[in-house]
């Protein structure tokens, strides 16, 4: 008896399965043809960093402190700066990030002071060698801008 | 010239060459066909870039595998390892012959038409093992020798299904056959034997859900592991060829070939009756094939020597014993 | 279990190596087969082509530069790790979570378990040669992603935890969009049901292939799901509830024979359950509360001593072991991965099976790779 059974419930399963199949056919397809047709980034996407334009400056209060230079577990961001005048606080003349070791962790952009650290939304990133993926941004940030 | 013209020679070459050109335009086909159908069942779109509907998407990729080095590894069979591939593809061709597209579109309407296109599939196997064997790599290997277990497990059931056929016809002719179809489709008539005859055809053509002669997640690509360029290309190209001839085997044994269903032709010329019938079929295959897992080997042996075959060779009993009654 | 029927004399046997480099390794893992025709007479598995070194990373930087590390490790389930890792030197230090934290943690991460479990049932009928429920799989998967991807702003490798609470807050949508994914699950599991667990070839493949008895199991270490399908209840979510495990209603999925079917029914009943806590979870969820507790020093020095912190992760049972020598950095820092023991009970089940199989015992014991190295 069960040799009878296998081969028609084993037979039903595989009709059920076609079923299921079948169905997907004249559905509509759920994937994006990437370079026509892009999705929208999550609010929270997390790029490579950048320096935050403020308004009121008109440009960026990256102070050099280096406490993202410390908090970073790869070691990718250098940051140099200088003091204009003894009193004057200190500023940045250079920001350099490489991106190609940065794990996107934020911890840079949590420690930062004066929250001048944001993540960037551009995703769409190329090069011809490692080293196209070191950036100064703050050269960057004024290239932007000009 | 005008008696070459007439004779049985020219008839051959004419068909020859629509064959060859047929079966190439086909596999093309059914390749982007294969790939549009798992795209659409898996919510994908497939090919689309090249060409509308990515149609000419399979050209291109013919041109790439054209254009590749056909690599021999350094341990492989240095003479047999190269005409696997040849060996593969030639006589799937020969199938082409006794197909009837037609009534009398047939290059050769041989009386011994079935047992013909039989024969030649079964040297598929041969050119499988020839394959495997001579590339030297064990995931080849093993492929091969799985090819060859499968297709002598299979071709047992899948000729008694098609004796069946035979027996109520009385003749291995394919025009007899379709044309003793005119009322009735066998598929009614015998329809354990089609299914039979189906499932077997699938193993034959290795597959999905019987590739295991080339079960990907297992063996890497089986018996055709390290081959490249177009003797890669035409291992593809007979595996698409061939299902093709099960798929119009089929037809035209179970499916009323170049008729419409009982006796209405709506019309309909013939050869778009058959290729119509015989494409539906493709799909099919296609579709068990996105939508199924893999058996594994022994299964695979049991499903043949404890399902199949007894149960081909009972409908092939009742069958002869209803002949005799009536 | 088919078994050769006599030992194959010596010259019978030949070697086949299964990896580094084979669509099913899912990895780098390498796996040599000494076969006697299809059948496997002994399997060994070689590890560390992924090492990273991930402990030594850990004695090198402070706590808080360890977490990125922990997501990567088991990249399947990077939040459960961050997760833990969180809990573990919270449980060190001693430091308060705010209660909102903690419900958005325990969702995100029972999230995540789904998401891992949805891929381990793709890629599992993808090394049976089913292609297509692959493909399912990851368009509900995509949905978990994009749920993840809006709080922690990454798809795979989250970094999401912190000590004392999350690095951002969930907003409104986030708690629709978790819904209506979960009745989306729910709906589509009879579609699976249909395709996958009633196949008749489906269950050929698996009823009885790679059974892992209990005492075996006991032997190897073997925990989360594999050891569940034994029929032995244990999950640490339930034996030592850590963050809210112990205010949720669940159940722990059994199986009883041990095969690879049973691993396969308790992962899908996993998200089920999973489903449920999530539920409960966002009816719980306070308003207010804050998501991270602020007093938390950015160079944190747990005193001197030694934290063992285990938590259920996809896989099975994961703890981390941190000694402290009173430095910002940890003197040691071990991880107890499942998947490295549930590995090894392969060279015991693969014995006697054929090659087809040692493909689905693999994929049914869900190993990933990175995370064995580490």
């Amino acid at each position: 008896m069960g040799y009878w059974k296998e081969i028609v419930e084993g037979g039903w399963s595989l009709v059920e399965g076609m079923r299921v199949t079948v169905r997907r056919l004249w559905r509509p397809v759920v994937t994006v043809q990437y370079p026509r047709k892009q999705l929208n980034l999550s609010p929270a996407y997390r790029g490579h960093i950048e320096l935050r334009l403020f308004a009121d400056t008109g440009t960026h209060k990256c102070i050099a402190c280096g406490a993202c230079q410390r908090a970073c577990p790869s070691h990718v961001i250098r940051v140099q700066g200088i003091k204009p005048h003894m009193k004057s606080p200190k500023k940045a003349t250079h920001y350099f990030i490489d991106f190609s070791r940065c794990s996107l962790c934020g911890l840079c952009v949590e420690t930062c002071p004066t929250q001048t650290l944001q993540y960037s939304r551009e995703y769409e990133l190329e090069g011809d060698s490692r080293w196209s993926s070191v950036v100064d941004l703050i050269a960057r940030q004024e290239q932007s801008r000009s | 010239m005008g008696s070459f013209m007439a004779s049985e020679w020219f008839r051959l070459i004419v068909g020859l060459v629509i064959v060859l050109a047929f079966s190439q335009l086909n596999a093309l086909f059914l390749v982007w066909l294969e790939r549009k159908v798992a795209g659409h069942i898996q919510l994908r779109i497939g090919p689309k870039e090249v060409g509308p509907f990515g149609l000419l998407q399979t050209i291109a990729d013919g041109i790439k595998l054209v254009g590749k080095e056909l690599i021999t590894p350094r341990s492989a069979d240095n003479k047999l390892f190269p005409v696997a591939p040849v060996l593969v593809f030639m006589p799937v061709l020969v199938g082409f012959l006794v197909l009837p597209f037609a009534p009398h579109l047939i290059i050769r309407d041989m009386n011994v038409g079935v047992l013909l296109i039989f024969a030649f599939s079964a040297f598929t196997v041969l050119a499988i093992l020839a394959g495997g064997w001579s590339s030297n790599n064990k995931y080849a290997l093993l492929g091969a020798i799985r090819s060859v277990a499968q297709n002598v497990a299979y071709e047992i059931p899948l000729l008694l299904a098609v004796l069946s056929v035979v027996l109520m016809v009385n003749s291995l002719q394919f025009s007899e056959i379709v044309k003793a179809q005119g009322r009735v489709w066998f598929v009614f008539v015998q329809p354990v034997a089609a299914l039979i005859y189906l499932i077997c055809a699938t193993a034959e053509t290795n597959r999905a859900p019987f590739d295991i002669p080339e079960a990907e997640s297992e063996l890497v690509a089986g018996f055709h592991t390290e081959f490249s360029g177009m003797r890669f290309g035409l291992f593809f190209l007979a595996e698409y060829t061939n299902m093709f001839i099960v798929s119009a085997v089929a037809t035209s044994l179970f499916f009323g070939g170049w008729q419409g269903p009982f006796g209405f032709d709506l019309g309909i010329p013939g050869i778009v009756w058959f290729l119509a019938k015989t494409y539906v079929l493709i799909f099919v295959i296609m579709w068990v094939r996105w939508t199924f897992p893999r058996l594994r080997f022994d299964q695979l042996m049991n499903l043949s020597w404890k399902f199949m075959i007894p149960l081909s060779l009972a409908n092939l009993i009742v069958t002869a014993i209803v002949l005799k009654l009536i | 279990m088919p078994k050769p029927i006599a030992p194959p004399a010596v010259d019978r046997v030949y070697t086949l190596n299964l990896g580094p480099q084979h669509p099913s390794t899912h990895g780098v893992l390498r796996v040599l087969l000494d076969l006697d025709g299809e059948f496997i007479v002994k399997a060994d598995p070689v590890l560390g082509y992924g090492h990273r070194g991930h402990e030594k990373m850990g004695e090198n930087r402070t706590y808080k530069q360890f977490m990125p590390n922990t997501s990567r490790m088991d990249y399947l389930s990077g939040l459960l790790f961050n997760h833990g890792f969180a809990l573990a030197v919270e449980k060190f230090a001693g430091i308060d979570v705010p209660l909102r934290a903690k419900y958005i943690r325990t969702i995100c991460a029972e999230l995540n378990r789904i998401s891992s479990h949805l891929l381990w049932f793709g890629t599992y009928v993808m090394d049976l040669g089913g292609f297509t429920p692959f493909l399912y799989a990851f368009d509900d998967r995509e949905n978990i992603l994009d749920i993840l991807d809006r709080v922690t702003g990454s798809r795979l490798t989250y970094s999401y935890c912190r000590f004392g609470g999350v690095c951002q807050d969930v907003d409104e949508t986030f708690l629709e969009m978790t819904k209506t994914f979960i009745d989306r699950l729910r709906s589509r599991f009879s579609d699976y049901h249909n395709l996958v667990t009633k196949n008749i070839i489906f269950i050929h493949r698996t009823r009885n292939v790679g059974v892992i008895h209990p005492e075996q199991a006991r032997q190897f270490g073997v925990t989360g799901p594999n050891l569940r399908a034994c029929g032995i209840p244990f999950d640490v979510r339930k034996m030592e509830p850590y963050e809210l495990y112990d205010q949720f209603d669940f159940e722990i999925p059994t199986g009883t024979n041990g095969d690879a079917l049973d691993r396969y029914n308790v992962r899908l009943e996993e998200m089920e359950q999973s489903c449920r806590i999530i539920e409960q979870a966002l009816a719980r969820m306070p308003k207010g509360g804050g998501y991270l507790n602020r007093s938390v020093s950015s160079r944190l020095t747990p005193p001197k001593g030694e934290v063992y912190f285990a938590f259920e992760s996809a896989r099975g049972l994961t703890a981390y072991y941190l000694v402290s020598d009173g430095s910002p950095h940890p003197y040691r820092c071990h991880i107890r991965v499942p998947s490295f023991s549930n590995l090894h009970v392969l060279v015991d089940v693969l014995r006697g099976t054929m090659v087809a199989d040692a493909i689905s015992i693999l994929g049914s014991i869900d190993v990933v790779i990175p995370e064995i190295d580490r």
